[in-house]
């Protein structure tokens, strides 16, 4: 299958989901505008958090999708899993970096 | 053979070209315009045919497009297996066939009734006659269910009988009556198989993976027989490396396998089914639920016209066209594209996104007077759901030979990514393919 072809499929798969990814990136881009000023060291359970939301995220995603965690079994599934989970992970870390800090 | 009404219609396509007309890009690629007057029509408004008119719209911007086919509402039928599997509802495989088409599709709400290729003449279902230059028949799969006896489609969803072929309404019924075997908490089910060439020849196999699943998941599975019944020898699926997974896999299930015995008929308040073995032989069976594949064909629109193969398999049931170049062998200004086309494989969403392309590539061809170069290899796909939650991605082409479009996807393995691209990027890939896009 062609580039273009995964990418047009890619920009039809979103559309329904468009929604969704404007009130995510408008959570973040607020959450660091206006926590920008906020400084200090974040707090130690930043990275925790961040680990758990993700590890949920990749717990959830087969369910969320009618399916199951055993059925997470080549290394795609898996590689497809990792990326859900780190997304989710980094997302979190993003959004809650300038608001778990310490001293402010 | 009859005479082909090619020469002076060709001289006269060809004098309303423009002398430095580019061709098509190969298949694959979008075409690029053409300058014709040429009426093109268009049979069926379904995948193929609203794929088909809205690629002809872009690729021949003068020329006159115009889509016969009375259904108001366009079906996203791969969806009918999440449906009938008790996924999805009906609505989301729902669309009005209007909003697919590109402006300048003239669409006419009617079916034809009578093709006479000689005179290029359709006759329409409101004794309209319409002429035209160029035909592209893609009038899909007609469900013969009055060839079993005693079978009718408002049966569906009642005694007992499903059949994930019969629409979204026949699909959901169809799980309603597997929830009204595992309520009932025992009990027999038969899936059966036709012996003609059918659409998604993996529906009927998804089904019975489908329905496994869920007796497993009401923790019953033990109170249920499960028996698959095939006309083929040995065989459910003609790719022998699908074939062979799906045998031994319900082996392992304990499903039950009873290969070269078709269907004949059934007593729907009895719950009892006959089937013909090869041998002539007739066998009873009683079941609980029996999921139901009927015959196939193309439209008797089709088949009563001189447009369907004369000779071979296909013969009197399938439209006659090129394996290749998707023209009709006999009528050089008819193209076929879908499920009506007598090939040895292609009954898929899939193929038809394969086939569009290629056929608009020689239909561009044919208008210019070049030699028809574009080739539809066969491809066929249909991701197999072997479990609610899994499946493999099965993609193949003539003589059977697997055509894996992921290098990093292993085409005989059972994967979840396979399930999510059946569950979430078939349906998107799809409307893409109706808009000419892929
Ligand atoms: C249960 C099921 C599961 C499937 N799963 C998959 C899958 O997983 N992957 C996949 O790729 N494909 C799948 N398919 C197959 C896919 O849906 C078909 O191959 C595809 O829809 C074929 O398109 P088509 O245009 O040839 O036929 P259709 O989409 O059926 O359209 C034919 C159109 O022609 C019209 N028509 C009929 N007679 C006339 C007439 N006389 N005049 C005018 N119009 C007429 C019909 O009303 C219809 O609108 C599945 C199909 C089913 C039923």
């Amino acid at each position: 299958m062609s580039i273009d072809g995964i990418l047009m499929i890619a920009w039809y798969a979103a559309q329904p989901w468009l929604w969704l990814i404007a009130v995510l990136c408008i959570a973040l881009v607020l959450s660091l505008w206006l926590g920008r000023h906020r400084h200090g060291p974040t707090y130690f359970g930043l990275w925790p958090l961040s680990v758990m939301v993700g590890v949920l995220a990749m717990l959830l995603a087969p369910a969320l999708t009618n399916s199951q965690l055993r059925y997470v079994a080549t290394w795609p599934d898996l590689l497809l899993l990792a990326v859900i989970g780190i997304s989710a992970m980094l997302y979190t870390w993003l959004l809650c970096k300038n608001w778990l800090r310490q001293g402010n | 053979m009859n005479q082909v009404p090619s020469l002076p219609l060709r001289r006269k396509l060809l004098l309303s070209l423009a002398a430095g007309a580019t061709l098509a890009s190969p298949a694959g690629l979008l075409a690029k315009p053409l300058y014709s007057k040429a009426r093109i029509v268009i049979l069926g408004a379904g995948a193929a045919g609203t794929a088909m008119a809205n690629r002809l719209r872009r690729s021949l911007p003068s020329a006159s497009i115009t889509l016969i086919g009375a259904r108001a509402q366009h079906h996203y039928q791969p969806g009918y297996t999440m449906i009938a599997s008790g996924l999805w509802s009906p609505q989301k495989v729902l669309s009005n066939t209007g909003q697919w088409l590109s402006k300048g599709i003239d669409w006419l709400p009617e079916d034809v009734a009578v093709i006479d290729p000689l005179q290029q003449q359709l006759n329409l279902t409101n004794q309209q006659q319409i002429g035209y230059d160029l035909l592209v028949v893609a009038t899909g799969c007609q469900l013969n269910y009055h060839q079993i006896d005693g079978f009718k489609p408002e049966l569906i969803g009642q005694h007992g009988i499903g059949s994930v072929y019969a629409g979204p309404d026949g699909a959901k019924a169809t799980s309603e009556q597997i929830d009204a075997l595992i309520t009932q908490g025992e009990g027999r089910a038969l899936f059966t198989l036709s012996d003609t060439p059918i659409k998604c020849a993996g529906a009927p196999l998804k089904m019975t993976f489908t329905t496994l699943s869920r007796l497993e998941k009401s923790g019953q599975r033990e109170q249920f027989q499960l028996d698959f019944f095939s006309p083929y020898h040995n065989r459910v699926f003609a790719v022998p490396t699908y074939n062979d997974f799906v045998l031994k896999r319900w082996q392992e299930q304990q499903v039950g396998f009873y290969d070269q015995r078709r269907l004949t008929g059934l007593d729907a308040s009895a719950k009892r089914a006959w089937f013909q073995h090869s041998d002539g032989t007739i066998q009873q069976e009683d079941y609980d639920f029996i999921h139901v594949v009927p015959p196939m064909s193309a439209s008797d629109v089709i088949r009563q016209s001189d447009l369907v193969w004369q000779n071979g398999s296909f013969a009197n049931d399938w439209l006659e066209v090129d394996q290749y170049s998707l023209q009709h062998r006999r009528y050089p200004n008819v193209f076929g594209v879908g499920d009506v086309i007598g090939t040895p494989f292609g009954k898929t969403a899939a193929s038809v996104k394969m086939q569009a392309p290629v056929a608009e590539t020689n239909i561009l061809a044919y208008l210019s007077g070049q030699p028809l170069t574009a080739r539809y290899n066969g491809y066929t796909s249909c991701p197999l759901i072997t479990s609610i939650g899994r499946a493999i991605l099965s993609e193949f082409g003539y003589e059977g030979k697997l055509m894996p479009s992921f290098s990093f996807i292993d085409p005989t393995e059972e994967s979840w990514l396979v399930w999510l691209m059946k569950e979430q990027m078939l349906q998107p890939a799809y409307n893409a393919m109706l808009h000419g896009k892929v």
